[in-house]
């Protein structure tokens, strides 16, 4: 199955957002569709983002969000993939495979560096997929650290 | 005694000061010198305000910078920052400068209502790692980072 690849625009906000919703709950946090949706709403009308939404027909099977973003040290421009979700009876489709195809095809048109993004040590799936698509670990060479504000 | 150290946000104006740090910078991760390039990228990105930068001075010369770039965390539906580049010039390290622009990108982070301040650091960088320790810094075992560069698709 090629699912269709739509760029989310506000007309796309109110199906995107209750699979955003269901994105968060897999990682943990409480529904609250009225704030994925609000956040949503502004990274879209503040480009501050691109989202893709992969559709079957009328029926949405899953989204990728990514923020822009750059790379100092080659002075180039760079995509976060920082989000990415596929419904559950819609996995083994490779509709994740597609999303991430788009977002190449983003960071190509767009002239970047290429495509960052995190995954969990222990979503294995994940990780066969990145891998498959081409991305590299690179935990042998750099480390990440944070602080709460 | 160190040499009195004052930090500021650089705006386009500094722009003579802060490109040969970010050139020394890019050069220390095995870039080639490119002055030119590094002023045509700060600039853009000053004038679009798509980074934030502060300067370290001491009583002669810019002496070190760090730069900033804003994101988002979707999980939480917060701002995230991410403290991209740090660099102070070899001869004036061990003074605190690291600190004192660590603490001017995280008075950034709090500004624009960030979860976090996030950094990536080579695994062989041992001194900025000290560094960011004692700054309150946590390394994350959480999350793996992958990239997918462009040029190196067929």
């Amino acid at each position: 199955m090629t699912p269709e690849i739509k760029t989310v625009t506000l007309d796309h906000l109110e199906t995107v957002a209750p699979l955003f919703d269901a994105y968060r709950v897999f990682y943990k946090e409480a529904s609250d569709l009225e704030r994925a949706r609000n956040f949503l709403l502004e990274r879209i009308q503040n480009a501050e983002s691109v989202i893709y939404l992969a559709c079957e027909g009328q029926k949405p099977l899953g989204f990728t969000q990514l923020y822009p973003s750059f790379s100092s040290a080659s002075t180039q421009k760079l995509w976060i993939l920082n989000d990415l979700y596929v419904i559950p009876e819609a996995r083994g489709l490779r509709v994740g495979e597609h999303l991430i195809e788009r977002a190449m095809q983003l960071a190509r048109d767009t002239n970047a560096k290429g495509v960052m993004l995190e995954t969990a040590h222990t979503n294995f799936s994940g990780q066969k997929l990145y891998e498959r698509m081409g991305f590299l670990r690179e935990d042998l060479e750099f480390r990440t650290y944070f602080k709460s504000v | 005694m160190n040499k009195p150290v004052q930090t500021l946000q650089a705006t386009l104006e500094h722009l003579d000061d802060l490109v040969p740090l970010f050139d020394a910078y890019r050069v220390f991760y095995k870039q080639i010198s490119d002055l030119g390039a590094a002023r045509e990228y700060l600039q853009a990105r000053l004038e679009r305000d798509e980074c934030t930068v502060f300067l370290a001075y001491d009583e002669t010369r810019a002496v070190g910078f760090t730069l900033l770039y804003n994101t988002f965390t979707s999980v939480i539906l917060k701002p995230l920052v991410i403290l991209n580049d740090l660099y102070v010039i070899p001869d004036v390290r061990g003074s605190r400068i690291g600190e004192r622009l660590i603490e001017r990108g995280m008075a950034h982070a709090k500004l624009v209502g960030a979860a976090f301040l996030r950094l990536r650091t080579a695994n062989d960088n041992l001194s900025g790692q000290k560094l960011y320790e004692r700054s309150g810094f946590v390394r994350d075992e959480v999350f793996l980072t992958y990239n997918l560069k462009l040029e190196e698709q067929s």
